[in-house]
């Protein structure tokens, strides 16, 4: 790949970097604490005492965005993660194995993905009650379907390779060809997935979190404060556009390492067929 | 194709039954007792330990689970929802009443990102890996990167507060329905520009494209006659798919612009815990969904053979 085709990419590394680092640091750098009520002060425009204003409550707005992607960002990271490790599970077993075990799991599959998302959301934020562990649950439930669709198909395109054969013939268990060779085989695709599902789960966390079903307040979120501060848009414009920005940033920084990754494996792929 | 049709319709029955399961089990497994919420709508403060036996008894909660199911199943099946729990009203009515407007709004959408999304596609495609081509990329990346609700909100002030062409909320009119549907359909105009592009390029590399074009027929010809009709056919497919997620985000739009339809109504009803009202909700847009995409994909199995062939339905 030329030099100029990563550019992209790395400009997304930088932003997400940066979004990741400030949030992390956020106890330190932060000049308020996110929740200090100061009434006198409300709705003050950036510049000044505070950096970027403050919020009808008189709290800080820029240590609110600091901590604000904290618990969405996080919740995003564990459910895709736990989403893949489980499709992964499924998806190995049903390409590796094969057979009737396959069509188990793959009528299993067909059922989760035949479920519409948000309706699902919709439903267990309704029984549980929205909280951290209902949010998680919905997600996991909607998106790991994407995942072992993914590993399905690769896995049964190695079982039939040769060396895996060689390798059972050598008394090789199946949990070690899985584990040191069929799973790295892999990753590249799922990494490519990962990227492209924790933008989708932000996505939904933040439209569920602006609808009062996500992250609850009084815990500063993006979202939330963007959906408190609408009323207030006309006179305090700051409020509803920084907290957006900052939502699109992330959001964009992670499209942008997803499209540069997919467009690395793709090439990856295509020099690996030249040779055959 | 009876045969594929047979095939494609008993594969729906299983997801169907596991949305009805998942819905029945919302009210299962729901705190509160069911009795009690019914006997309370009477508005009588006493409720003494008899009544709610024999509530009990009439509502049937002391049977088991699998026959509540069935008995609930069947109601359901005859348009039955039950009533809900904070204004006593008919579910099923209600849901029927507001369903227009949600199905409203989920066809314009649906009718932006087949014409935007296309065409848009099929421009960056024509132009690939020139100016045009990189700007609709950076385009389409932005466009995934806006939460609906958050693109929303900007279109309002620009097009309802600034420019004061468009209403900025309410329903009636197709005016009306233009915000909140362009909101909706954003992120799926653009994961469906890309889909085409990556298409059309791959039918360009295609042998007969290469013919056409050595044949001398016109540039725009070979685009449109030629790569065009073959290319289309897996985006059809793809916007079948994306239906549930606009029927599913119009929960989010309804309530941004305060539409009367169904999403909104399942808002009111999870703040309230009305648990009827979220049942019927999830009956209805899953039951939508699952019937939607096999109608796309019958549709998809008519215009291209090889579907039907397919060995990839289970």
């Amino acid at each position: 790949m030329k030099k100029r085709q990563w550019i992209p990419g790395a400009v997304g590394l930088a932003v997400l970097l940066l979004i990741i680092t400030a949030s992390i640091l956020a106890p330190w750098i932060a000049p308020y604490a996110p929740n200090e009520i100061n009434m006198a002060e409300g709705l003050q425009g950036p510049g000044g005492k505070h950096l970027l204003g403050t919020d009808l409550l008189g709290r800080d707005l820029f240590s609110r965005i600091l901590y604000g992607g904290r618990s969405s960002m996080l919740l995003a990271l564990l459910a895709t993660l736990l989403s893949m490790l489980f499709g992964l599970i499924v998806g190995t077993m049903a390409g590796y194995f094969g057979g009737w075990c396959d069509y188990m799991l793959t009528v299993c599959t067909n059922i989760f993905q035949g479920l519409p998302g948000t309706s699902l959301m919709v439903a267990i934020a309704g029984i549980m009650g929205p909280s951290f562990r209902s949010l998680m649950i919905a997600l996991v439930l909607t998106s790991w379907t994407g995942f072992s669709r993914i590993v399905r198909t690769e896995a049964l395109k190695y079982r039939e390779e040769n060396f895996v054969e060689g390798l059972r013939s050598l008394g090789e268990s199946h949990l070690s060809i899985i584990w040191l060779h069929i799973i790295p085989n892999m990753l590249g695709n799922v990494m490519v997935l990962f990227t492209t599902r924790i933008g989708r789960c932000l996505l939904s966390i933040s439209g569920l979190s602006y609808l009062g079903l996500g992250i609850q307040p009084p815990d500063p979120d993006w979202s939330v404060m963007l959906s408190d501060a609408q009323m207030h848009f006309r006179s305090a414009p700051h409020l509803v556009l920084v907290p957006g920005v900052c939502m699109v940033l992330l959001l964009f920084s992670i499209n942008l390492i997803g499209d540069t990754l997919r467009d690395w494996l793709d090439r990856q792929n295509r020099e690996a067929g030249g040779y055959l | 194709m009876i045969r594929y049709i047979i095939k494609r319709a008993a594969s729906a029955v299983p997801v169907l039954l596991g949305i009805s399961v998942i819905a029945f089990a919302l009210g299962l497994l729901t705190p509160g007792d069911p009795a009690r919420m019914a006997l309370d709508r009477d508005g009588m403060s006493e409720i003494t330990q008899e009544m709610l036996d024999a509530k009990r008894e009439e509502l049937g909660l002391n049977d088991p689970a699998p026959v509540q199911y069935g008995r609930w199943l069947w109601r359901v099946m005859h348009g039955d929802f039950g009533t809900s729990y904070s204004d006593h009203v008919s579910v099923g009515g209600e849901l029927l009443r507001r369903l227009p407007v949600t199905l409203q709004l989920t066809f314009c959408s649906v009718l932006l990102v087949i014409v935007f999304g296309i065409s848009g596609g099929i421009l960056a495609a024509a132009h690939a890996g020139k100016t045009l081509d990189n700007i609709l990329k950076v385009l389409t990346n932005l466009m995934l990167s806006f939460p609906s609700f958050w693109m929303a909100i900007l279109l309002v002030i620009v097009f309802a507060e600034n420019l004061k062409i468009l209403p900025t909320s309410g329903a009636g009119s197709v005016r009306h329905l233009i915000l909140p549907s362009a909101a909706l359909a954003s992120v799926n105009i653009a994961m469906t520009q890309r889909l085409m592009r990556s298409s059309m390029l791959t039918e360009f590399g295609k042998q007969y494209v290469l013919v056409a074009n050595a044949k001398g027929i016109r540039r725009w010809q070979v685009l449109f006659a030629h790569a065009f009709p073959n290319a289309v056919i897996p985006v059809v497919t793809m916007i079948g798919n994306y239906i549930g997620g606009i029927l599913g985000g119009s929960f989010i739009i309804e309530n941004v612009f305060s539409l009367p339809g169904i999403g909104s109504y399942a808002l009111a009803a999870i703040h309230a815990r009305d648990y009827p009202v979220i049942q019927g909700y999830v009956l209805v847009t899953g039951t939508t969904f699952v019937a939607v995409s096999l109608l796309v994909d019958l549709v998809c199995a008519g215009i291209n053979p090889r579907m039907r062939l397919g060995g990839k339905m289970l």
